[in-house]
């Protein structure tokens, strides 16, 4: 009787298991639905889990009914069972005891029964396979359902929406802004050279020469280069400078003087330059540059130059630019000298 | 004319619309109420001498917009900017100042009762010529009111002072035609050019320049500039013939923190709201206004607007109102239309 019982006990501890394992299992599904769509493969796994541990459970069920009908069978029958069941200990405590030709004999039916629980071992195991088969054939589920959520705006504006298609316009409006065309002609021009700008900018960078001084004399050159060249407005930087053949003069410094130039002859009066005198004017203006530049109050006539450069590094080619730019400034403001002599 | 736009009840209920007639580009809000309304001055775009400013009323409540014929003059030449006096201009007179580029920087007096307009001051950067370089466009400081920057297709920025109609600086500021500026701070500028970079400027040392952004292609000319007055870390500039409206950070130069790529066609203008940090609104030749809001962190399929306004043609005009926030301004072909935001 108490060996009957601690079989039965056995039977009841195995269903708590396989419920605490569906329990269990259950929780962990409810926790990855929540993240369905990132790991559709885990919820697969959790829920063949979770099924194969109810077939156990409804197999352990079916043990139980089973137990329970050999309750109803004949006594010699249900005797029978219960002597199943009680071999194993038998057999345990046999072997501490000494041997018998009663013994011998349960040995036989030992045998038998080990015969048996090979069988079931073999349909487990065969079960254990096919569900193995089955995992290879997960189809996880793609569907993202989309939430879009559309602001709705009390104005004029309505909320955008994606992909529109394009109105077809039949006659397509000419701009009404001419300039920008015009812009883009001067841009299309000028890009082939500011290509060949940049490429003699990168020639400059590995030279650092000092600043450039437009003497009189390489100023002529200048001039008669861009009358040869048919005016300030066409000529290029390089063109002047291969025609003024000067030894180590720069792409750079002619175009910086060019730019100057433009700039200065947009103005009709062109300054009459003075052979003899313009030095010693040029450093008297200085002594008073100096002078003039510290009184923030009157407006300072001077037109800036300043030295664009990349915030990461300072450019050697921009300081040199520099330099080449405040000869020609200096040379500007000499126009105005005669206007600040009263002044001081 | 003052027209509503017929199309839906609430299209009229959220736009106005005001029938010129003439093609219309340069607009400007007023910071100032008058006793008839919000001010609106809107320049005329004809390619001749002959051009026209007209002062328009804008009343919100009702939902009108009146064209004031006292407040109608010729003016030389399209204006390509138009800009009110900032509110922080103190004057003796309570009448609105009114600047207008083109051939010349202009200024205009206009008095408090909206009877007369008078012109004080033509402005030439030119030393030796009666002629100046013509005017791209000029932004007023509204920091130090009497400074106002003009720039030029003669390369240069000429930063001026009101008070006196005297240039105060004058700078090379690039390479080629500039075509837009910006003030930051009281005495810190930026610029864009058609040698297609962005450069900021600081009057406090006239002999350097920081470029910022330069556009991806070369030579790509850059044409409007706009300053996040809500946070001056950030500009917003367009690219001719571009889509793309770019967004820089001056801390991270040459690096466009962000790219919005939702118009159809270039993109002609733009503007940042005036009571938000976040918000830029931009107008293009696809006939739309689109707002946009500038997330925290840029997702990797880019930016969508919140909102968008089709307009009936090409965009070629737009400012966010700074005494208004509610109203956004475009000007297209005949139009100048009011849309609230």
């Amino acid at each position: 009787m108490m060996m009957f019982k601690s079989g039965d006990m056995d039977y009841t501890q195995k269903m708590k298991r396989c419920h605490e394992y569906v329990e269990a299992l259950e929780e962990e599904q409810k926790k990855i639905q929540v993240f369905q769509r990132e790991l559709p493969l885990c919820l697969e796994l959790v829920t063949q889990a979770i099924e194969s541990c109810r077939k156990e459970l409804s197999e352990s069920s079916e043990h139980v009914g089973g137990q329970s009908e050999c309750s109803e069978r004949t006594t010699s029958e249900c005797g029978g069972a219960v002597f199943e069941e009680f071999m194993p200990i038998k057999w345990s405590s046999a072997s501490s005891d000494e041997t018998d030709k009663d013994e011998e004999a349960e040995k036989t039916e030992m045998m038998t029964n080990e015969n048996n629980d090979g069988d079931k071992k073999k349909s487990d195991w065969l079960r254990s396979v096919q569900l193995w088969n089955q995992s290879p054939d997960p189809q996880p589920n793609n569907k993202k359902p989309m939430v879009i959520e559309v602001k709705r705006s009390a104005g004029a504006f309505q909320p955008f929406q994606k992909e529109k298609p394009k109105a077809a316009d039949s006659q397509p409006l000419i701009k009404a802004i001419t300039p920008t065309s015009t812009t883009t002609t001067s841009s299309t021009a000028e890009t082939v050279g500011g290509g060949k700008e940049f490429e003699e900018q990168k020639q400059s960078h590995s030279n650092r020469k000092q600043r450039r001084c437009w003497s009189p004399e390489l100023h002529r050159r200048f001039l008669h280069a861009l009358q040869q060249l048919g005016g300030s407005h066409v000529a290029t930087p390089k063109q002047i400078r291969d025609l003024m053949k000067v030894d180590g003069l720069t792409n750079d410094e002619v175009k910086s003087h060019l730019q100057k130039y433009r700039l200065h002859t947009r103005r009709p009066a062109t300054p009459v330059v003075r052979t003899g005198g313009e030095n010693p004017q040029q450093r008297q203006f200085m002594v008073m540059e100096g002078i003039w530049v510290p009184s923030h109050d009157t407006t300072n006539n001077r037109v800036y130059a300043p030295v664009a450069t990349q915030p990461p590094q300072s450019s050697t080619s921009g300081e040199r630019s520099n330099r080449g730019c405040k000869s020609p400034a200096t040379s500007s403001t000499t126009t105005h000298t005669p206007h600040l002599l009263p002044l001081s | 004319m003052d027209n509503s736009a017929p199309d839906s009840l609430s299209r009229s209920e959220t736009a106005v619309t005001y029938d010129s007639p003439y093609p219309l580009y340069a607009m400007a809000f007023s910071s100032l109420r008058s006793s008839s309304g919000h001010r609106i001055a809107v320049g005329s775009f004809l390619e001749d001498y002959n051009n026209r400013i007209d002062i328009l009323s804008f009343d919100s409540d009702s939902m009108t917009v009146k064209p004031l014929p006292n407040l109608s003059f010729e003016h030389p030449y399209p204006p390509t900017k138009l800009m009110f006096s900032p509110p922080s201009l103190r004057r003796p007179s309570s009448g609105d100042l009114l600047a207008s580029s083109g051939d010349f920087l202009r200024l205009w007096e206009i008095n408090e009762d909206s009877s007369t307009v008078e012109p004080i001051s033509v402005l030439n950067n030119s030393k030796t010529s009666e002629f100046c370089a013509p005017l791209t466009s000029f932004d007023w400081n509204d920091v130090e009111p009497k400074r106002l920057g003009t720039c030029s297709i003669d390369t240069t920025c000429t930063i001026w002072d009101i008070e006196k109609s005297v240039v105060e600086t004058q700078l090379i500021a690039h390479d080629k035609e500039v075509h837009d500026i910006a003030w930051g701070e009281a005495r810190v500028f930026a610029s864009v050019s058609a040698d297609g970079s962005v450069r900021i400027f600081d009057l406090r040392d006239k002999e350097h320049s920081t470029i910022i952004y330069e556009s991806p292609q070369p030579d790509t000319p850059l044409l409007r500039l706009a300053w996040n007055k809500q946070d001056l870390r950030y500009m917003a500039t367009i690219l001719m013939d571009s889509n793309k409206v770019v967004i820089l950070d001056i801390r991270s130069p040459t690096m466009p923190v962000a790219e919005l790529e939702r118009h159809q066609a270039s993109v002609n203008a733009i503007a940042w709201a005036p009571q938000s940090c976040k918000h830029i609104c931009s107008g293009g030749d696809d006939t739309q206004a689109l707002i946009w809001e500038l997330p925290t962190v840029a997702g990797p399929n880019g930016i969508d607007p919140m909102s968008v306004y089709s307009a009936g043609s090409e965009i070629n005009q737009l400012q966010w109102s700074s005494s208004q926030p509610d109203w956004i301004g475009i000007a297209f072909a005949n139009k100048m239309q009011l849309l609230r935001v």
